[in-house]
């Protein structure tokens, strides 16, 4: 990527707090689930294509449109990397079974992220998106481009296999989406 | 609100700092002016590896940075640099700087930054991966000996040598890497690097399987790297490690694994380079390798080179190591170390490579790759509180190289305890085949322990519990049978059914034997590969029914508990327990029994009352009653009621039941319907 042509100076302190606000969320949405450097491509991919969308449209819900085309390069890329050339189910499969699974430690954080990726990749990013980015419901639909009903299923079945995962008797929502914002 | 380690803060920042230099043209992040970051190449757990651009020597580089909020990790790194700026090895990575720094572009963060030379390549792990020769195998390991012989001169201990820790680059130039946890042994002294090193005061550090014994006790010299180097060889020539290690790394005494892979004498060689007791291996590093040199056979094929994208092949071997410091471009990785280049060298600046497409899988692959579920059912096991158990997994099916496929087998819980606090895994990589039927099926020997690593690196790892599945893929179901052996033996525990289907398709949990694939009873049914081999021929034949396996193998082993069992006196019946009944009550009816020691067949008429058992043995012309019990284990025993000295029959399971009959020999029980 190389810099574009020069921007007016209101619109780089624009850009610049957008990237201060985003730019995090964006590359922690990735960071969990594809290794370095990927996920920094990613991120980097998503947030131009987010600018040129902003620039020539009004959108509504900026927050939904964003880890909309987040949801979409990573689909992309998953496609990409699978080897046997077969469409994805991401509403069956999960990162793990990617094989992009990133070194495993067995600290706390980890050990919730990998639970994290062990949920087909929509449960995965619906949960992240309404626990770990605090969404509202109808953000996270829009997001996923699914009705209301279906994300609501989502978070069930989610919630359902991480404490089963974590044998966790007591709700993990909360750590686990702690452990999502400082990975 | 959420704390961020400061890993996370530096990768965020220079994430964000490259993003708005490309968007904005603002000033790239840079370390003391100098070093242009470019991008992160990996993270771990105390610092992230970029590829940067030295502006004065105008050159790409290797940057590790090191935040010091991680205080132990930033001693390593500086201590890394301090032990690798005392080499210029070919076959040691080049340090060129290392400094301390209080910012990063715009980021004001306290760190420590090594900067290094940037290797084009991949670990030894993943470059064997992929099929290699012997011989190329052999002289990347020579290479990389090399280099560890030059740090041991130099009285320094690698510490943590592994396939992980070498890099081949594209050129086939060797690199040992990752010099984190070295030491200086004998403090250089003139009795050379076989001084006693050190005592730990903070325990052994290193990799689980390749940690010398000694270490553990707290000595470590050049030697301990001799064992790590051997033991590393031996899994990349076998496939596997030599021994199995406990949980907390210390490797098990027993014999060698995976020897008949290998030569007689490179077996020798290398066992010496990972014996036990420090003495008893080489005098030097230098020495191993001379024993090791004649093995290159420069006339052997090697396998056709597979071209492979090295930043995804980074990837999957885990920059995220603490120490990891290749760095990478796009590069292919060669067949042979040291071989001339195919192609023209990649560029530094050039943009993120896209993941090479990889030939896709064989069609019966391609057919069961994604993510199953399936329920196993135990039809026979050696003690009446297992039976008709069942045990509940998942197994992800990946594509591999040709018709092999890697599958993650995870067992989640059981009818015991529905979900395990700890999820029992493992991932084998297996031949997958079509039958004649049309079916596809696979042999799995699965090692389950707790929480396993599934990223490849605990591949060859044997410890945990051993099972063996035979699965058959057909009309987008999954069926099969298994198997599962008693610690370190192959004598079987348990043996059963198991059935599946695709993740979040419903499935009936296969019970009935009779139903299952006439080469599935055959498994289950008959003692011995030779008794289900004469079973198998008999499918083949178009016989439908595997109940006739014939006699036990004469090397089988009847079950433990049925010796111990028929050593006993008859005795008096037990009251009746629960694990009696459960097996004496499917007991009555008409047996067919055969002898490993003797070619007869008897017959045998039962009936049970409570858990008592009486009926008829019939051999030849001959007839006799018979009577005995089962007992609160399951075992069950008969003896004749006219001569209540013999010794007694005893037997485990329902149907089949194997056991021992007076003599010693094997016997094998199956019911006539």
């Amino acid at each position: 990527m190389s810099a574009q042509t020069p921007r007016p100076p209101a619109e780089r302190e624009q850009l610049r707090a957008l990237a201060d606000d985003l730019y995090p969320r964006l590359l922690r949405f990735f960071r969990s689930k594809v290794p370095h450097p990927d996920c920094h491509d990613l991120a980097q991919q998503t947030f131009v294509e987010f600018l040129k969308q902003v620039q020539s449209k009004p959108i509504e819900d900026r927050r939904a449109y964003l880890f909309g085309i987040a949801r979409f390069q990573l689909l992309k890329f998953i496609e990409r990397r699978s080897r046997a050339g077969a469409p994805f189910d991401s509403t069956r499969l999960s990162m793990a079974a990617v094989g992009t699974s990133l070194s495993m430690h067995f600290d706390r954080r980890n050990r919730l992220m990998a639970a994290l990726r062990e949920l087909p990749v929509e449960q995965q990013i619906a949960f992240e998106l309404r626990h770990g980015e605090e969404m509202q419901l109808e953000e996270v639909a829009k997001a996923l481009d699914v009705s209301l009903a279906t994300i609501k299923r989502y978070l069930a079945s989610a919630k359902a296999a991480l404490q089963a995962h974590l044998s966790a008797g007591d709700d993990p929502s909360d750590s686990i989406a702690d452990a999502y914002r400082s990975n | 609100m959420t704390i961020l380690d400061p890993v996370t803060e530096l990768d965020n920042a220079l994430g964000k700092q490259r993003f708005l230099a490309d968007q904005l043209g603002e000033p790239p992040p840079c370390v003391r002016d100098r070093y242009e970051i470019r991008r992160t190449l990996g993270r771990g757990a105390t610092g992230l590896v970029c590829e940067a651009l030295d502006r004065e020597l105008d050159r790409a580089v290797a940057l590790k940075l090191v935040p010091l909020r991680t205080p132990r990790a930033a001693r390593d790194a500086e201590r890394e640099a301090r032990t690798l700026a005392r080499f210029d090895h070919p076959n040691i990575v080049r340090i060129h700087d290392v400094g301390r720094t209080d910012r990063v572009g715009s980021f004001a963060v306290e760190l420590v930054f090594v900067v290094m030379e940037l290797l084009q390549g991949t670990s030894l792990r993943h470059w064997a991966s992929v099929p290699r020769s012997r011989s190329a195998v052999l002289e990347a390991f020579l290479a990389a000996g090399e280099g560890l012989a030059a740090a041991h001169e130099q009285g320094v201990v690698h510490g943590d040598f592994k396939p992980e820790n070498v890099v081949i680059d594209a050129r086939g130039k060797v690199r040992v890497v990752d010099f984190g946890l070295a030491r200086w042994t004998a403090e250089a002294g003139p009795e050379g690097v076989h001084a006693p090193g050190r005592a730990f005061t903070q325990g052994p550090r290193g990799t689980h399987g390749y940690i010398a014994p000694e270490v553990f006790e707290g000595r470590v010299d050049a030697r301990s790297d001799q064992y790590s180097f051997a033991v590393a060889l031996w899994e990349l020539l076998t496939g596997q490690l030599p021994y199995a290690v406990t949980d907390e790394g210390r490797p098990l005494a027993t014999p060698p694994r995976g020897e008949l892979a290998l030569s007689v004498e490179l077996r020798r060689a290398l066992a010496r380079g990972f014996a036990g007791e420090p003495s008893a291996r080489y005098a030097s590093m230098h020495e191993l390798l001379a024993a090791l040199r004649p093995h290159v056979d420069a006339s052997e094929q090697p396998p056709a080179p597979s071209r492979r994208n090295v930043v995804a092949a980074a990837l999957a071997v885990g920059l995220a190591g603490v120490g990891g410091l290749a760095a990478l471009a796009s590069a292919e990785t060669p067949e042979t170390p040291a071989a001339p280049r195919t192609a023209n060298p990649p560029t530094m600046t050039a943009p993120t490579p896209k993941p090479t497409p990889v030939a896709p899988p064989c069609p019966e692959v391609a057919a069961i790759v994604g993510a199953w579920r399936f329920t196993s059912y135990v039809v026979w096991a050696d003690k009446a509180s297992l039976l008709a158990a069942r045990g509940y997994y998942s197994v992800e099916v990946q594509p591999g190289q040709g018709c092999r496929a890697v599958f993650l087998v995870r067992k989640r819980g059981d009818s015991g305890k529905d979900r395990y606090g700890k999820i029992y895994q493992d991932r084998i990589v297996a031949e997958v085949q079509r039958e004649a039927d049309g079916g596809i099926t696979a042999t799995l020997d699965a090692w389950l322990a707790a929480d396993k690593a599934l990223d490849g690196s605990e591949t060859g790892r044997r410890s945990g519990l051993h099972y063996r599945y035979s699965l058959q893929w057909k009309d987008g179901r999954l069926a099969g049978d298994w198997e599962m052996f008693h610690k370190d033996t192959d004598t079987p525990e348990m043996r059963g059914l198991l059935a599946g289907a695709p993740e979040g398709v419903e499935f009936a949990v296969a019970e009935d034997l009779e139903a299952a694939s006439c080469a599935a009873q055959c498994r289950i049914r008959c003692p011995g590969a030779t008794a289900a081999e004469r079973c198998q021929a008999r499918c083949a034949g178009g016989e439908a029914a595997a109940r006739d396996c014939g006699a036990p193998d004469r090397g089988f082993r009847p079950p433990t508990a049925t010796f111990l069992a028929a050593s006993e006196p008859l005795g008096w019946p037990p009251a009746p327990s629960d694990a009696c009944l459960k097996v004496a009550d499917r007991l009555s009816g008409r047996w067919r029994v055969t002898r490993s020691d003797r070619a007869e067949v008897v017959e045998l008429t039962l009936g049970s009352a409570a858990c008592s058992l009486s009926g008829q043995r019939h051999t030849g012309d001959a007839s006799e009653a018979v009577h005995g019990w089962v007992d609160d284990r399951g075992v069950w025993r008969l003896q004749a009621v006219e001569r209540p000295e013999e010794p007694v029959w005893a037997l485990v399971g329902r149907d089949p039941a194997f056991g021992v009959a007076e003599g010693g020999g094997a016997i094998l029980a199956a019911q006539r319907l």
